[in-house]
């Protein structure tokens, strides 16, 4: 649970993750290679997300990340209204 | 100046931190329970995980390692690290043990954080680390001279030991604090530090569990104040630790209460770095004398004990299964049991430092008493 948000901002291992490192003083910057997933990694993160949704009894051919806008009403903590601001699709099949 | 100024500040933390050495002995005991039966070495389950899933931080040992490493090498990191915590907890080859603590953890935990996800489990390590430095304030045996002479460097070493601790902590609390106080303590009571956690946290991650429930609704203007409250606590470290013993004890009692608060209601437990504060106590009334019967009856106890948890350990982890509690399985268990713990642990050092602060009060004020009972102005006259 507590990984899911992390891994669900990069896509679960399927888009490349590079970083940049920016020095401040000189102004430059170097980029550092992050890990990048070949495609029979990603097939297989696919797979492996497929077998888990299925365990759970849910649909199996795509993940669906959303990232909404939740409004609370903090005297009572109920919530009020929820906006959907992105969205994302990873095909599983 | 430079050199005067610090070794003043060092001399400082150093009357702040004292305590006596053979406690560090009794927190060896507890903190080698506490990683045994709360916190044990768990990295098998990332054997599970897809490669895709590897996105290390640069600056770590798995970017350098490139992927997960293969089966059963998480396994092995496992009952390696099980089996120093062992040795440590008991004595045996205590030095070497906790430094492969120390070496199984940051291998491990940097694994774990090629997730994407930090904890905040690195205090425990910085801490076992120096208590290997010191070997535990662990004294030799016998008493003749060159024996005194290795006490002395000993004793040196376990306060050095305590003292740059002291200073990691109150440098690792104002990193906390200092973000917090440039946002959270802004006197708007239409914004709130502490609410902006406890929802995304409820929301997000699950965190309703325990006293969550009674946060909504709390007036705004206690919110406010429980933001300043917070980072108050937080940046006041280093000003503690200067002004001395019932200061810098207030300071972890004053940390206990905080993290107990945060296990309640955010149901976030920093147990793994709460227990390290005890290095900060006297804990030599915990000591039990080799050789008395309460001693041997203990040790018997004890020892069925821990080989009933290692044993529970070691079958879960070869099984492919297990967790860091002890026979907790399943992710949900050890969510909510690590809470309860977290809160007991809590409890806990809100009674040790408590103590601790009371005693500290108690001795300055006797100290202040002698100072006016012999001083010649306030002598009685008979």
């Amino acid at each position: 649970m507590q990984y899911l948000g992390p891994l669900a901002w990069e896509t679960f291992g399927q888009r490349r993750n590079d970083e940049e490192l920016r020095i401040k003083l000189t102004g430059i910057t170097i980029g550092i290679d992050g890990h990048h997933a070949t495609d029979d990694e990603q097939r297989a993160a696919r797979a492996w997300m497929s077998r888990r949704l299925e365990k759970l009894g849910l649909m199996t051919g795509r993940l669906v990340i959303r990232y909404d806008r939740v409004t609370v009403d903090v005297a009572t903590g109920d919530e009020v209204a929820r906006v959907m601001l992105d969205q994302v699709v990873i095909d599983l099949d | 100046m430079i050199e005067r100024s610090v070794m003043w500040f060092w001399n400082r933390v150093d009357v702040s931190t004292a305590s006596p050495d053979r406690s560090l002995q009794v927190v060896r005991w507890l903190v080698g329970l506490y990683l045994l039966v709360i916190e044990a070495p768990h990295y098998t389950w990332i054997d599970e995980a897809p490669t895709a899933f590897f996105d290390p931080p640069v600056f770590s040992i798995a970017h350098l390692a490139g992927a997960f490493p293969a089966e059963p090498f998480f396994l092995v990191l496992d009952l390696v690290g099980i089996a120093a915590i062992v040795l440590m907890t008991v004595g045996v080859r205590t030095r070497a043990a906790t430094i492969v603590v120390v070496v199984c953890r940051l291998i491990g935990t940097s694994f774990l954080f090629s997730f994407g996800k930090i904890d905040h489990t690195i205090m425990l390590t910085v801490f076992l680390a120096l208590m290997a430095y010191c070997e535990w304030g662990r004294q030799p045996l016998r008493t003749s001279g060159a024996a005194r002479d290795v006490a002395c460097a000993t004793a040196a070493r376990s306060q050095r030991a305590r003292s740059l601790y002291a200073v990691v902590l109150a440098f690792g609390f104002l990193t906390a604090g200092l973000p917090k106080l440039l946002k959270w303590v802004d006197g708007d009571t239409s914004t709130s530090g502490f609410l902006s956690w406890y929802y995304e946290g409820v929301l997000d991650l699950r965190r309703d569990g325990m006293l969550a429930d009674l946060v909504p609704g709390i007036p705004a203007t206690l919110l406010e104040l429980v933001d300043v409250a917070a980072v108050g606590v937080e940046v006041v470290g280093f000003l503690a630790l200067l002004l001395g013993r019932l200061w810098w004890r207030s300071f972890l009692l004053l940390v206990s209460m905080l993290h107990l608060a945060n296990v309640l209601v955010l149901n976030i437990e920093f147990s793994a770095q709460a227990i390290t504060y005890l290095a900060f106590a006297d804990l030599t009334l915990a000591a039990l004398s080799d050789g008395t019967v309460a001693a041997r009856r203990w040790k018997w106890v004890g020892g069925v004990a821990l080989a009933s948890v290692v044993a529970w350990h070691v079958q879960a982890r070869v099984r492919g299964d297990g967790s860091p509690i002890a026979f907790i399985p399943g992710y949900q268990h050890q969510i909510e049991f690590g809470l309860y713990f977290g809160a007991l642990i809590g409890v806990a050092m809100v009674v040790v430092f408590g103590r601790e602060v009371s005693r500290e009060f108690r001795s300055s004020h006797a100290s202040d008493d002698h100072a006016i009972g012999v001083s010649p102005a306030s002598t009685p006259q008979g």
